[in-house]
Formats: structure tokens, C-alpha cells, sequence
């Protein structure tokens, strides 16, 4: 009985802190409802009231059956896991009633599959109709992946005031793990803080070059509030059907691909900056693996490219090319070229650096995807000390150290850690490779949209469409939100929610 | 005399009509352009399309995105053409419906590798403007209730907040 009680307190505690993170994001819809007002799109409105009012009864719900055991229940490791998990897939479906609503999405789950993708920074879109979707309904996307970018549970924290004792429990279960600063709270106001001086900065500079090449004022203003959002987010969402494509602009990749650049950075790195240790950006392992794989990558495609003739000069393989190794390489996912180009035009040699660059992905705790250039720079020197240790006697012990914010020694245990993420991400890759290919698409293509939805990235090559097989976006759906929690806190909710399954089973055979 | 004749007309017609047909292809499904593209390089084309976004003005020439509805393509045009085109699709608004006759890029060199059209001439084929969204009665009602709903439990919410 008592366990049975138990087993409720962790259910309550759970509720609690996942109706806060459903307010918390759900209250965002103010600001496209605001817009909607402001440019009298009154169908949006009334969509965005629905949404919101969904969420925060729900929300307002949860925590009203929670709160009794607030500051009563410790927050485990497994309540701060399951509260992010869970939390992420409720939002989904939430977030997705004013996609429904609008009328642009085909189905409810095409619209979840949008939502998914935007907060996982992804970038995929089956929303049709793109070229004519409402302002406020584009706030919304672009407020999802910018959001989504930084994590949900990190906007929650930072308007936390009372009950932050398992808060840092909830924070690595979001997919981050480094403390900027002694406290979590503070350590989410201050990922808050050096986003919102990036978003006013990039946003004015987006501005201010929209109007140079052509653009309206009004409408330059949106474009660089979207574009910066989703760049900073490395998100890859566009207002426009046609993607970066749309402004043909020299200036504007440029300035995307410095956004998207700085966003797949660490925070810890932005943080170490912003102290003045500008020398950090030289010395992390992080920037040196993202800079070495991202030069090698970009220079093999930019050789194929010219080599095969696909452009015929250096401005338009460094446009076409070089722009979209590093828009796959920070998984961002922004493109300058139709979906069907890289399979009709790019040759396999090229698809493949993509798909490594893809699955390679940014930086730990950034916005970014992918394995992580942490990981990949731990599982090299990891190579480098193995052989070391091969080559040298027996008697002599040495030490292995690794540069990142500080000096770090390399640990069995961090080398294991690294293996095994990376191993999971191989895993979901080959799966979705397999179920691309067993509905009949090319195995190239199958394994860039598989690679492209791992990494959080959001370049396609064609597979993703509203027409797909509805297994695939299923699973495309599942590999965005694996690949974005980075497994541990869903595998965590899996294993409660088949041990609860399986207890009510004993349970009832026991009757 | 009048056999004469005949003949010159006949071959006027069927000169005229084959080179109209050498002239330009016309392509009204964009993703056949992008799937064909090497074959299609360099070649003059007529394509017809919805005016979306916004001009944007480059001096002499400007861009124009034209879409099919799914797909959208990007027409390099003189800024006093593009100025005939008066509405262009957004939300509330359908765009003007243009023709477009030019040349075909597949990467075009003059434009960092854009795949694009060098226009010659455009036509507005139907003149868009603005569509009225209806708004709908339930969507109404129900937005009302659940904003009842959600007021109340809020209410409820801060009572018991406040006596714990």
C-alpha cells in the first residue's frame, strides 16, 4: 500500500512540474496572438485563444494535482528526466492545435510533426502552403523552434522562484548539462539572457540588410526576427516556401551563416567569451573538432562540386556548397537550393559529406544536434590515448587531458558515456535508413533524410512530404525527439511507462 | 494565284507554330523545371505562376518569386516590368497569376549558383487581391467557453495556492 502511495507522490510531483513547463510555454501564444491583433487576422486570433486556453487548463490541471506534494517529494533523477520527456511530447500535441486550426497542415499528425521538428530544432516542414500562411501562425513557428533551441524546461526554470530544489535533475534531463554559473535558475536566465542580446542584435542586422535588398520595412523587420530565430535556434525554419532561396542575397547567407555558426556554439563558450577569455574559442576541444571536421568536410565537397562541374565558379560553390556543409555541419538546416537538387545535381560524393556533417552535427549544450563535437573530440583523443598507451611501457602511467571552459581528464567513464550516445545515434540512423528504404526510396536518399532528422538538421532531399508514408513520419517524429533529449530521459519515460504497464498486469493476473 | 497563296499561309502557319514551340516550353508544374534542370539549362521557357511575397528591387532589375503552388521559383526581371505586377500572394491576399517567357539557369552563374529565370517578357494572366477569411461561428463559441473555463480554474487555482 504504502508503495502504492509512493508510486501516486511521484506521479503528482511529476504533474506538478510538467503543468509549470506547459504555462510557461504556453503563454508564449500571447505573442502571435498579439501580432494577429496588430495585422487584424482575426480567424488567427481565435485560433491561438483556443490553443492557449487548452493549455493552460491543462496546465492550471496538472498542477493542481501535484501541488499538495510539492517541497514535501525530493525531485529524483528519474522525476527530472520524466518531467522533461514528458513535458516535450504534451507541448507537441498542444502546440499543434493552431497548426490544425489553421487549416494548413493536412492532418493533426503532419501539424505534431511540425512542432516536433521546430522545437527540436529540426527544421522539416509538412505545413503547406507556406507562401500564405498568416503572421501570426509564422510568430508561432519560429517562437517554437527559437524556444525549442534553448529548451522549454530552461524557460520554465528561469521563472521559477519558489520550489528549485530538483531543478538541475529537470535541467540534464532537457538534454544539457553544463552550469554556467553555481545555480541552475541562474544558469537558465543567463542561457535566456545571452540569447535575447544575440536575437535584438541579429534581428537589426537582418533588418537592416532586408531593406538594402529589397525588402518592405515591415516585412524586413519579420524576416530577420524569423530568420535570426531560427538561425540562432539552428533551426532551419523559413517564412518563405523556398527557404533562404527566397531573398537571393549574397549578404543575407552571409549573415545567416555567421548566426548559425555562433549558435551551434556552446553556452559555456558564449559565457567564457562574454568573461573576456576570448583565447576559449582557440583551446576548446569543441571549436577545434567543429573547425577541423567542418574545413575537411567543405573543402571535399567544394572539390567534387567544381570538379564534376555542378557550378562553374568559386562564388557559386562557396553559395551553394560551402553554405550548406555548414548549415548541415551546425544542423540548421537553412537551404539555398531545392531539396531535389542534392540528388539530382550533387552526386553521391557530396550527398555522403553531407550526411557525415549532418550526423557529426554543433556543440554540447548549444542549440545544435548530431553526435556533438564534444563527443566525436572525446572519442578521437580517446583513439590517440589508446594507441599511446599501446606504444608505451607498461610501467609508465599517463595521464590524458582535454581542453573544454577548463582542463579535464579523460575518464573511462566519459570515453563510455561518449560511445554510447554516439552508438544510439548510429542506431536511429540505420533504422530510419531502413524504413526510408523498405517504402521504396533510393538508399542515398533514405539516408539523408534519416541522418538530416537524427541530427536535428532539417535539410531534405526530397522524402519528406505531406504525402510520405505515415510509418515514416511516425518515426521520423520519434528520431527528432531521441536525437534531441539525447535518449536518456526517453528511455527513462519508456521504462516507467512499461514498468507501470507491467505492474498493472501482474496486478490484475494476481486478481 | 489563290493556290499560291494558300500555300504561303500554310507554311506561314506551320513556321509560326513550330517556332513558337522551339521558342519556349511551357512548364506550369515547377518540380518538372527543377527535376529536368540539366536538360532544361540555358534554354528559353514560359512558365506561368502565382506572384508571391514581394518585389524585390536589385536597381535595374528586381526579383520576383513566382509559385506554382507548391513549388516556387525565382525570375530575374527589369524593375519596370516587375512594377506591372500589382498584388503578390500572401496571407489574405492571392497574388497576380503571371507568364513569364525567358531563359532557363540551372545554376546561374551571374547569381551565385541560384537556380533561376532570366525574364524577357511577362504577362499578368489574372489579376489577384485580397481574400476575405471567414470567421468561423464555433470557433467563436468555443474559444469563448474554454476562455470561461480557463478563467475559473485559475481562480480556483490561486484560492487554494493562497489557503496552503
Amino acid at each position: 500500500m504504502k508503495k502504492i502511495i509512493k508510486n501516486f507522490d511521484d506521479f503528482k510531483i511529476i504533474n506538478y512540474y510538467v503543468g509549470y513547463v506547459i504555462i510557461g510555454t504556453a503563454s508564449l501564444m500571447l505573442i502571435p496572438i498579439l501580432t494577429s491583433l496588430i495585422f487584424k487576422e482575426w480567424s488567427v486570433v481565435l485560433d491561438f485563444i483556443i490553443s492557449i486556453n487548452i493549455a493552460l487548463t491543462l496546465g492550471i490541471f496538472l498542477m493542481f494535482t501535484g501541488k499538495s506534494k510539492v517541497d514535501k517529494v525530493k525531485v529524483q533523477w528519474k522525476h527530472g528526466l520524466i518531467i522533461a520527456s514528458s513535458s516535450w511530447l504534451i507541448l507537441t500535441l498542444i502546440c499543434a492545435v493552431p497548426y490544425e486550426l489553421s487549416g494548413k497542415t493536412g492532418s493533426f499528425l503532419n501539424a505534431c510533426f511540425d512542432v516536433m521538428s521546430g522545437f527540436t530544432t529540426t527544421g522539416l516542414v509538412l505545413t503547406q502552403d507556406l507562401d500564405h500562411l498568416s503572421l501570426g501562425l509564422n510568430m508561432w513557428r519560429h517562437i517554437i523552434t527559437f524556444v525549442g533551441g534553448q529548451g522549454m524546461v530552461v524557460l520554465a526554470l528561469s521563472f521559477m522562484v519558489n520550489h528549485t530544489l530538483g531543478a538541475y535533475k529537470m535541467y540534464v534531463g532537457e538534454g544539457k548539462d553544463v552550469e554556467l554559473v553555481p545555480n541552475v535558475k541562474n544558469t537558465a536566465r543567463l542561457i535566456w539572457k545571452i540569447s535575447i542580446v544575440y536575437l535584438i542584435v541579429g534581428t537589426i542586422m537582418l533588418w537592416i540588410n532586408g531593406m538594402f535588398i529589397g525588402l518592405q520595412p515591415v516585412s524586413a523587420f519579420f524576416h530577420g526576427l524569423f530568420i535570426f530565430m531560427s538561425a540562432w535556434s539552428t533551426g532551419g525554419f523559413a517564412p518563405m516556401s523556398q527557404n533562404i532561396l527566397y531573398y537571393h542575397s549574397l549578404s543575407y547567407e552571409l549573415l545567416t551563416m555567421i548566426f548559425f555558426v555562433i549558435g551551434s556554439l556552446n553556452f559555456a563558450l558564449h559565457y567564457a567569451v562574454w568573461q573576456g577569455s576570448k583565447k576559449e574559442i582557440f583551446k576548446n576541444i569543441e571549436t577545434q573538432s567543429f573547425f577541423i571536421t567542418a574545413l575537411v568536410i567543405s573543402f571535399f565537397t567544394a572539390l567534387k562540386l567544381t570538379n564534376s562541374g555542378v557550378y562553374s565558379n568559386g562564388i557559386s560553390v562557396f553559395r551553394k556548397g560551402v553554405y550548406n556543409v555548414l548549415s548541415a555541419h551546425t544542423t540548421t538546416g537553412f537551404g539555398n537550393l531545392y531539396a531535389r537538387q542534392f540528388a539530382t545535381e550533387w552526386g553521391d560524393f557530396s550527398v555522403v559529406m553531407l550526411i557525415i556533417a549532418m550526423l557529426i552535427g554543433g556543440s554540447a549544450c548549444s542549440t545544435a544536434g548530431g553526435f556533438k563535437g564534444l563527443r566525436v573530440g572525446i572519442v578521437f583523443k580517446s583513439i590517440i590515448a589508446e594507441v599511446k598507451k599501446l606504444l608505451n611501457s607498461d610501467r609508465k602511467i599517463k595521464v590524458f587531458k582535454f581542453h573544454h571552459i577548463k582542463d579535464i581528464v579523460l575518464e573511462d567513464a566519459m570515453v563510455k558515456s561518449a560511445y554510447l550516445i554516439v552508438t544510439c545515434y548510429i542506431i536511429l540512423f540505420f533504422i530510419g535508413t531502413a524504413i526510408g528504404t523498405y517504402y521504396g526510396y533510393p538508399v542515398l536518399s533514405s539516408a539523408f533524410e534519416a541522418a538530416s532528422v537524427t541530427g536535428n538538421v532539417g535539410l531534405s532531399i526530397g522524402v519528406t512530404t505531406p504525402s510520405m508514408p505515415t510509418v515514416l513520419k511516425v518515426y521520423y517524429i520519434i528520431a527528432m525527439y531521441l536525437g534531441r533529449l539525447e535518449f536518456i530521459s526517453v528511455f527513462a519515460l519508456i521504462g516507467v511507462t512499461f514498468g507501470g504497464i507491467k505492474r498493472l498486469w501482474l496486478k490484475l493476473l494476481k486478481q | 494565284m489563290v493556290k499560291t497563296f494558300k500555300t504561303i499561309i500554310l507554311i506561314c502557319i506551320l513556321v509560326f507554330s513550330v517556332s513558337i514551340t522551339a521558342m519556349a516550353l511551357d512548364y506550369n508544374n515547377f518540380n518538372n523545371l527543377i527535376e529536368n534542370s540539366k536538360k532544361i539549362d540555358n534554354n528559353k521557357i514560359t512558365l506561368k505562376g502565382e506572384a508571391i511575397g514581394e518585389a524585390m528591387n536589385r536597381g535595374e532589375y528586381s526579383w520576383v518569386n513566382i509559385s506554382d503552388g507548391s513549388t516556387a521559383m525565382g525570375i530575374w526581371i527589369e524593375t519596370e516590368q516587375a512594377r506591372s505586377i500589382k498584388n503578390f500572394g500572401k496571407y489574405s491576399y492571392k497574388g497576380d497569376i503571371v507568364e513569364v517567357s525567358g531563359t532557363f539557369n540551372r545554376a546561374c552563374a551571374l547569381h551565385g549558383g541560384d537556380m533561376d529565370i532570366h525574364a524577357s517578357s511577362i504577362k499578368i494572366i489574372n489579376t489577384g487581391g485580397i481574400i476575405t477569411i471567414p470567421i468561423s461561428n464555433s470557433k467563436k463559441n468555443i474559444a469563448i467557453v474554454l476562455t470561461f473555463i480557463t478563467i475559473i480554474l485559475g481562480f480556483f487555482y490561486i484560492r487554494f495556492y493562497k489557503s496552503n
